[in-house]
């Protein structure tokens, strides 16, 4: 593995560079927007988390990033950079040479994100082959080191064995290990621990993070579960219905949570140790993407709600230094 | 692995000597027998001859008695002789047997060849124009009776264009082999005209199944360009189940397909079977039947191998696939 | 042995010794079984009248299949399963379906356990109809009544399941649970499948039912600030064995087992602060079909020693405590917690 693979950009700016990002599904009730404009970056070498529930817009302002996002859903607004790079502006057919290369994504659920009938090492290696110009040897030891660095046991013996033959966390392991081979200075993972065991999680969590001082690549670390978000981000940023609602470095949102939103998550979920006699919970259900109120998505939700809120979308506004929410009813502080 | 095999092929021993005992009470339990036949045909033989004939052939004895006396011989190797032929059985066998297996060979040969590709091209382009044209002359070649089609091609091809020859399986006087292809082209356009419908559109539902799965996306994620996906990744996991399809219908290669070779006067296994039961030739009959049991249960067997030698996860050892 | 012995009232239900092993067959004639599945190696544990257990641990633990055999869907191999008194494994055809009035499951997943057929009213009134309850107007009105209870509108009583969303599925199955008033309801992962802002409502009302009702609950899940929330007294399964049983305070405050402090340590906090690196857990949840001799966490215990690898440690109690009892031959000692010292470091000693 070439050194070259550690991000070299220092001084180059973001990472990623997302700005206005607008992803729709044309459905039979109408266009819906699964991502409703939205505007994040994220700085080489350091983690933002991305927090919300299902159907936020999380997984799919991912896929965007990489042109994956599955038909007949499109980028409709918006512009995605990397570094300089602007992914939405590139042809179809010059997206490959970026993904895996310059960003590469982990999924949740490592059984099936595998291909059952390649052996793991041969996956491994094609990704490593895909960038990379060598001979089939070449990849072989390339995979091998891979196996290696990812900490799994016998990588030789493991090189040969099918997905089936590996346990979860192992193949979690295989799954980092290809994400990786030719260095990217972003590492997309979608729910990667959501499926595994919380032993297996916090080993997880742990090589991540080994991975990331060794490597130095930027991490976007999508999860639904606040706690493991809180564990590997140094930002965290919260979706609710296609909208940041919340962004800011993790000491400040999980120590002052300005969004009612998020407030709302951070109580709703037992901890241990604050045995309460009763839950907190949030009103009503995640909203119909279709039929969004017109003013702000939570407004239906929220104990704070009143007119303007429903009349008028809140904008994305720095409340404090570096802590953005997108409320009317959020504190602002002096600096 | 071995062990399986072994255990498959004593069952289908197993299965082939109750099918001769089913087959043959079966055949047994039909109206008529060649005496009946014989004595239509010469209606000189008095009931006392009928009933000498019947203790000469032994047809006047039990069902079960008979059965043993078949198997008896037939574990020796002497299937009896073919009434209807007029020589044993296994001599005539061979003859139709090479017959069948020229037309169905190319017939599935060419079959899969067009289909795989087409398939997948129509599952690569779904709801675009060339996937509903593919679409629907698949459904147009399964749904179209075989034998109109064989009449119309016939109509077509050896009447009105007379390029090629509507029926049998040589010229007269014998035939090279231009001639032998030249008799092959209308009965395989006929049949493969329904194996390619029907082959394409399961080729079409495994592709667009595996395209949906998570590892594809992971191999677009590694950066594969589209086609690399499909042959790579795709390929293998869709021909899994259109394997064992493929290596089932095998089964039917030597028992061959009747209406076709009725229409064409073609001499084959198909033909075989039909005119021997109709014909009360209970020995031709019987081991012809046989025979595509025998067929059919290997191609069984052969199908659960080539799945288990394509898909790493099926093991027949029950053991080898647990994860550690 | 247990907290219903303290009270000097009989266990509602008493598990005992209870062995299943799965066997892993082969293929054909010849072909011979290739192993065992060890699912459950001697579990047992008891819950009094009104008490809510929580059995934890990760894939693999045999938590499932002990509820299952519990509820009769599985034969265990050996052991019993006392259900007031009685043995559940000798009870055949109408002895079995009254006992099986009292006892009661609740599954984990909210879109098949319900018969997508059957409209939500017949779903929630069967159990009425199997055990001949009531007229039919008696069990309408009970099924509205149920539905209410369960926060669902009574007027959806028509509805299909696939016109309800994963929480109010839950809540179905819930209604469909108590609507035989049941003295015990086995919870297999109830909340494992729902949504983050839905687990909050279907556990308030899990807690409602708890204490409204009185019920025992078997409740089953790998998530311990569930179980913190939830219950009184927590076991800890590995690999077919309990390996720590005791009240919820006592285990979440001085946990004694490796593998109890493992799990305590994995759990993510929220506002917690980034993981220290090193302190997770180094090994694979091994495979119940080869478990490891003697003790099943040895391979991954920082502190194995080579009794560990050889015998079995036995439940006993600790030290004061009777009512916590740890399988282990080095249990912790007071203060593990706070040190922070993860049960392994380093590389995994498979």
């Amino acid at each position: 593995m070439s050194s070259a693979s550690q991000a070299p950009h220092g001084d180059l700016g973001p990472v990623l560079t997302v700005r206005d990002l607008e992803v729709t599904f044309p459905t039979a009730r109408g266009p819906l927007r699964a991502v409703g404009g939205i505007s994040y970056s994220i700085d080489p070498g350091r983690t933002l988390g991305v927090v919300g529930e299902s159907g936020c817009g999380k997984s799919v302002s991912a896929l965007a990033v990489l042109g994956l996002v599955p038909p007949p859903g499109q980028v409709t607004g918006g512009t995605i950079a990397l570094g300089t790079l602007e992914v939405t502006a590139m042809d179809e057919d010059a997206l490959p040479a970026i993904r895996g290369e310059r960003v590469s994504m982990i999924f949740q659920e490592p059984m099936t994100a595998l291909n059952p009938v390649l052996s793991v090492g041969q996956q491994i290696a094609e990704a490593w082959a895909l960038h990379r110009a060598g001979t089939a040897a070449d990849a072989r030891e390339a995979a091998l080191t891979m196996l290696e660095r990812v900490r799994i046991p016998n990588p030789v013996e493991r090189y040969a064995n099918y997905p089936h033959q590996m346990s979860g966390g192992m193949r979690q392991r295989a799954m980092i290990a290809m994400a990786l081979a030719c260095g990217p200075e972003l590492l997309i993972a979608d729910e990667p621990t959501t499926a595994l065991d919380v032993t297996i999680q916090a080993q997880i969590i742990e090589l991540m993070m080994e991975m990331q001082a060794e490597f130095g690549m930027a991490i976007q670390f999508i999860s639904h579960n606040l706690g493991v978000v809180s564990e590997i981000a140094d930002d965290v940023m919260v979706m609710y219905a296609g909208h940041i609602v919340e962004m800011a470095s993790t000491e400040q949102i999980f120590s002052n949570p300005r969004h009612p939103y998020t407030r709302a998550l951070m109580e709703t979920v037992p901890r241990l140790g604050a045995r309460a006699t009763r839950l907190p919970t949030i009103a009503g259900t995640v909203p119909d993407l279709l039929d969004l109120p017109p003013g702000c998505p939570f407004s239906d939700r929220c104990p704070l709600a009143d007119e303007g809120c429903r009349q008028a979308a809140p904008p994305l506004e720095v409340k404090a230094g570096g802590h953005l929410a997108a409320c009317f009813k959020a504190q602002e502080d002096g600096p | 692995m071995t062990r399986y095999v072994m255990g498959r092929l004593v069952e289908s021993v197993i299965v082939l000597v109750i099918m001769s005992f089913v087959i043959y009470a079966l055949i047994g339990l039909m109206p008529g027998d060649p005496i009946d036949l014989m004595i239509k045909s010469d209606p000189r033989l008095t009931p006392a001859d009928a009933a000498r004939l019947r203790a000469v052939y032994g047809l006047d004895k039990p069902l079960a008695e008979r059965y043993l006396h078949w198997a008896m011989a037939a574990l020796s190797g002497d299937f009896g002789h073919s009434r209807l032929y007029v020589q044993p059985v296994l001599d005539v066998m061979p003859g139709f047997l090479l017959n069948t297996f020229n037309l169905m060979g190319l017939t599935f040969v060419i079959s899969i060849v067009i289909a795989v590709p087409v398939g997948v091209y129509a599952a690569l382009r779904q709801h675009s124009a060339g996937d509903y044209a593919i679409n629907l002359a698949c459904f147009a070649g399964i749904s179209v009776p075989i034998f109109w089609l064989a009449l119309m091609l016939i109509i077509v091809f050896a009447v009105l264009i007379p390029v090629l020859p509507a029926s049998g399986v040589s010229s007269v006087g014998g035939g090279g082999f231009l001639d032998r292809a030249r008799h092959l082209v209308l009965p395989v356009v006929t049949l493969t005209i329904f194996s390619i419908g029907s082959y394409t559109r399961f080729m079409r539902a495994s592709t667009i199944e595996v395209m949906r799965q998570d590892y594809i996306r992971t191999a677009f994620a590694k950066g594969a360009s589209r086609n690399r996906v499909v042959v790579r990744h795709a390929l293998r996991n869709a021909l899994l189940p259109v394997v064992t399809i493929i290596a089932l219908s095998f089964g039917t290669l030597f028992s061959g397909a009747l209406i076709t070779e009725t229409m064409f006067a073609y001499p084959g296994m198909g033909k075989l079977i039909y005119d021997s039961i109709m014909g009360n030739d209970f020995n031709m009959a019987l081991v012809a039947l046989l025979f595509a049991t025998l067929v059919t249960l290997l191609a069984n067997l052969a199908a659960d191998i080539a799945y288990a030698w394509l898909d790493p996860r099926i093991s027949y050892s029950g053991g080898g696939g647990t994860p550690r | 042995m247990s907290a219903a012995d303290s009270q000097g009232a009989a266990p509602l239900l008493e598990v005992r010794d209870l062995v299943k092993h799965f066997a892993i067959g082969g293929q054909g004639l010849f072909a011979r079984s290739s192993g065992r599945v060890h699912a459950l190696n001697g579990v047992s544990f008891a819950i009094g009248p009104g008490e809510t257990l929580a059995l934890v641990g990760e894939s693999g633990c045999g938590k499932t299949t002990t509820a299952r055999v519990i509820a009769r869907l599985y034969r265990p191999d050996s052991g019993s399963v006392l259900f007031k008194g009685t043995d559940l494994a000798m009870l055949k055809g109408r002895k079995l379906k009254s006992a099986r009035r009292a006892l009661q499951m609740v599954f984990q997943d909210p879109y098949g356990s319900l018969n997508p057929r059957l409209p939500v009213s017949a779903i929630i009134g069967e159990p009425l109809v199997i055990h001949r309850l009531g007229t039919a107007t008696e069990r309408h009105h009970r099924v509205e009544t149920m539905m209410v209870q369960v926060g669902l509108n009574p007027r959806d009583a028509d509805h299909y399941p696939h016109q309800f969303s994963g929480g109010q599925r839950q809540r179905i199955a819930i209604a469909r649970a108590l609507v035989l008033e049941p003295e015990l309801i086995i919870a297999d992962e109830p909340l494992s499948a729902l949504d983050v802002s839905i687990q909050s409502q279907i556990l308030n009302l899990l807690k409602d039912i708890q204490e409204d009702r009185g019920l025992a609950f078997l409740f089953i899940t790998h998530d311990l600030a569930v179980v913190d929330y939830f219950a009184d007294r927590v076991a800890v399964m590995y690999l077919g064995h309990i390996v720590e049983i005791a009240p919820r305070a006592a285990l979440f405050s001085t946990p004694r087992h490796p593998y109890s402090l493992a799990l305590i340590d994995a759990i993510p906090v929220p506002g917690g602060g980034k993981r220290r690196l090193g302190t997770a857990t180094a090994g694979d949840v091994p495979n119940p079909a080869s478990p490891p001799s003697g003790c099943p966490f040895h391979p991954r215990c920082a502190k194995a020693t080579e009794v560990c690898r050889e015998t079995m440690p036995a439940l006993a109690g600790v030290p004061n405590q009777a009512e916590h009892q740890v399988a282990c031959h080095h249990p912790l000692e007071d203060g593990a917690l706070e040190g922070g010292a993860g049960p392994a470091t380093g590389a995994p000693r498979q």
